[in-house]
């Protein structure tokens, strides 16, 4: 019986504010660790849960209602715990439970009833923990640079992210200018994708298994070898060939190496630029405009073509 | 692995080109300024292209 108590009680208090949090605060991938130990498990579960278990305590302490509210049991706090100290032998003995089975569970009731208001301000302090951590995490671009949130936050939670989140999506930059993410991909059979992140998935042992690109080319390296050799004196940028089709998944395991940008989308620049330009010291009625945008190129990627010496690393 | 993100995150962040020519046109507050008045206009090359400063006079 005591095990099925203790059961529940590691359920409510520990594994399901873990499970809770896991899923609605974590808006990014985390490290998928090897097999942990149930050890590990209880211990990850009670970090999660230890603060809205002290902000339930401590606020049942301080605010009347929250002590008495839903709900009250009219009895005094000796009272409270002889009926604590009644279950929990009643827990320990058969014997105990048979000759004061009445008593038992009025206790029973009582007890069931003041978990039953812990857990609702403590699963409160949850959702306030889940929200302040989903914010704290959006912000991490702009607050990261504190050390409060180093130190704490950065500490505590986003141990747990994964480094791919970081590189392969705008979870580094401030909200306000998120850029988005290129990547050159060089495959190992020498073949050059470029395109632009959309989406990337992970193996169970939390490393990269493929990346889902849009807007992607690949660039004509043999052709652009055989115009060379051919004496011609060809442009590397017109080699870039659109690929048809709107989704190009690239398997981890063929990808020699990644080269990856990020990029503040062309309107976001000029508005970026026009917030810097008001912030500094300078005549009012400034207009930012961009010329030469990369865009305007036919599509071709600048800059990122491989060198007359025939390499085909990305610069 | 805390301290990887946050590093990975420093990296990322200095290394960011935007970051560069952001750094670049706060420096050269001055620059732009002396550029503004004699020419009406300040160019700074940045990845997607020239981003051009013009004064209202200029533009006018």
């Amino acid at each position: 019986m005591i095990a099925i108590v203790v059961s529940a009680l590691l359920g409510l208090y520990i594994f399901l504010p873990d499970f809770l949090f896991r899923k609605l605060a974590f808006n990014f991938r985390t490290v998928t660790k090897a097999p942990t130990g149930r050890f590990e498990e209880v211990l990850s579960g009670a970090e999660i849960a230890l603060l809205p278990f002290i902000f339930s305590l401590v606020a049942s302490k301080i605010f009347w209602w929250v002590g008495h509210w839903p709900g009250t049991v009219e009895e005094s706090v000796a009272a409270k715990y002889s009926d604590y100290r009644t279950v929990i032998t009643s827990l320990c003995s058969d014997a105990y439970f048979h000759d004061h089975i009445e008593q038992v569970w009025t206790a029973l009731g009582h007890v069931w009833f003041y978990q039953l208001r812990f857990l609702f301000w403590m699963y409160t302090g949850l959702g306030i923990e889940i929200l302040c951590a989903v914010l704290l995490t959006y912000y991490f671009g702009s607050l990261s640079r504190y050390p409060v949130y180093r130190w704490t936050f950065g500490k505590i939670f986003l141990g747990r992210a994964s480094h791919w989140e970081v590189l392969l999506t705008g979870f580094a930059f401030p909200p306000s200018s998120r850029p988005s993410v290129e990547v050159d991909a060089m495959t190992t059979d020498d073949h050059l994708y470029a395109g632009k992140v959309e989406d990337y998935f992970l193996k169970a042992d939390g490393e990269l298994s493929g990346l889902l690109l849009k807007d992607f080319r690949r660039f004509k390296f043999n052709e652009l070898q055989e115009d060379r050799k051919a004496g011609l004196k060809p442009d590397p940028k017109k080699y870039w060939k659109d690929i048809p089709g709107a989704n190009f998944y690239l398997p981890a395991d063929k990808i020699a190496n990644l080269n990856i940008r990020y990029e503040t989308r062309e309107s976001e620049l000029i508005l970026d630029v026009e917030r810097l330009l008001k912030s500094m010291d300078l005549p009012k009625g400034l207009t930012v405009s961009l010329e030469n945008p990369a865009s305007d190129e036919s599509g071709q990627v600048p800059d990122r073509t491989p060198g007359p010496s025939g390499d085909m690393n990305p610069q | 692995m805390t301290n990887d993100i946050l590093r990975l995150r420093d990296a990322l962040i200095r290394d960011s080109e935007e970051t560069h020519f952001r750094d670049k046109i706060k420096q050269e507050s001055g620059q732009i300024r002396r550029s503004l008045d004699n020419s009406g206009e300040y160019r700074v090359q940045t990845p997607k292209g020239t981003i051009v400063i013009r004064s209202a006079k200029r533009t006018a």
